[in-house]
């Protein structure tokens, strides 16, 4: 895979290492809690005799270099669900707030790694909803999987989604996806800019209104699974103008984050997108994130 | 689309799985149940107009069947039509294969091997018969 000249020359401020992104992803997968607990799989794992390394930041994650994870019977049970380590990050950042959560949205859900794991730690009600028919298959597949009884599935378009008040929603939007290189190289092949400005402008629709369904004081979660500044700063910058809403500092201990940018080429941003991080593949061998956590005020 | 059932006919159905499997019901008074195209769906205690599914689908009004992910999700709370499957057996099971048995009367049991529970499966003319879906179903090598 090689990667493009204009997308190393607009990336270099941030990234150094842009061989990683030719490297395959390690492999991660989460305890699905639901079914079982964490000290089993690592005592079924060393019977077994498959490595596994227990991640420092997030106890139920675990990275393993064996293609065998497939193949065991924690796998065919549910018992553990395998998910790229950055994607299991937004869900995280709000394991406090969703042990007193009633109501909780996955607004673009499909394939079900965020609604699974949200099952794994709240008893809130979570609905799943996803515009796209057919990826809504693989959503309910991993649901009955992972035995998430406190779930609902919607096929909505979330611009036109029923007026409703959640104590916390997750708006992970379709994107341009650059920093899942690692694991769909063919994402470079159709990478331009064209592409990045049309995800743009649909984020921009989508945080105003996974915003207006935040209840008081609920907290609205924004992650891409990509690098550029139009799909990632530039969306919240846009929510900081039309709204009142407020970013609150993400920290994950024993985690390394990127600083935000606060401008890009020729724009400002509001100060407080400091508080939103950057996951660069290079710090931490993993794909390449973005997250805000916003208050609604 | 996806109604809730009511509690009359709720009751029945839980009497239902209690007579065939000796569950506890109320390990389902947190949930509630719903139907769809003839599957019966638990899932949470209030759903919304726009709900195209929930939960998790637990039995074929059509076919009488429990379904896998229910006994995989409750098997630890079934004390009745149990068959209990060996090493190689599962491993078989799981890849798709009916297994030999004797027992003759036609049955859905939850197929367990030690403490974990399998999934469904149908004892008919001495054979189980698999009821694993083609999607699920894999060949272990750690087991």
């Amino acid at each position: 895979m090689e990667i493009p000249k204009h997308f190393i020359e607009r990336y270099s401020l941030f990234i150094k290492d842009f061989n990683i992104l030719t490297m395959p992803l390690p492999k991660s997968f989460r305890v699905n809690t639901i079914k079982t607990t964490v000290n089993d799989i690592k005592k079924r794992f060393k019977e077994y005799n498959i490595k596994i390394t227990q991640l420092p930041y997030y106890k139920e994650a675990f990275i393993s270099d064996s293609p065998e994870i497939g193949k065991t019977l924690e796998h065919f049970l549910g018992y553990i669900y395998s998910q790229e380590i950055t994607s299991m990050l937004p869900v995280l950042i709000v394991k406090k707030e969703l042990k007193n959560a009633n109501l909780v949205l996955d607004a673009c859900a499909a394939p079900g790694s965020k609604t699974t794991q949200l099952a794994c730690l709240t008893k809130a009600t979570i609905i799943a909803n996803d515009i796209d028919y057919r990826r809504i298959k693989a959503l309910k597949y991993n649901i009955e999987r992972i035995g998430a009884i406190n779930t609902i599935l919607t096929n909505q378009d979330l611009r036109f989604f029923p007026n409703m008040e959640f104590d916390i929603v997750l708006l992970d939007p379709p994107c341009s996806s650059e920093g899942t290189t690692r694991k769909n190289p063919n994402v470079l092949e159709q990478w331009s800019m064209q592409q990045i400005i049309k995800h743009s402008n649909l984020q921009k629709q989508l945080i105003l209104k996974a915003y207006n369904l935040v209840k008081k004081n609920g907290i609205l979660i924004y992650s891409t699974c990509t690098f550029a500044p139009e799909e990632n700063e530039e969306v919240v910058n846009y929510l900081l103008e039309k709204t009142t809403a407020r970013l609150e500092k993400i920290i994950i201990p024993k985690f390394k984050t990127y600083p935000a940018l606060t401008e890009w080429r020729d724009k400002k941003y509001n100060k407080q997108i400091e508080k939103t991080i950057r996951i660069i593949p290079e710090l931490q061998d993993t794909g390449g994130f973005f997250i805000a956590k916003i208050k609604k005020c | 689309m996806l109604k809730k059932i009511e509690k009359k006919e709720g009751k029945r159905l839980l009497n239902l799985l209690k007579k065939e499997y000796d569950i506890e019901q109320n390990i389902f008074k947190n949930y509630e149940l719903y139907e769809k195209n003839n599957k019966i769906y638990l899932g949470p205690k209030n759903i919304i107009e726009k709900a195209i599914s929930c939960g998790i689908p637990i039995y074929n009004l059509k076919s009488k069947k429990p379904s896998t992910t229910f006994f995989q999700s409750f098997g630890m709370f079934i004390k009745k039509n149990i068959i209990d499957l060996n090493k190689e057996q599962t491993i078989y099971y799981i890849d798709g294969k009916d297994i030999l048995i004797v027992q003759n009367e036609k049955k859905y049991v939850l197929v367990k091997y030690k403490e974990f529970s399998i999934g469904c499966g149908l004892i008919k003319d001495n054979i189980l018969k698999n009821q694993i879906p083609k999607n699920k179903q894999i060949r272990l090598k750690y087991i």
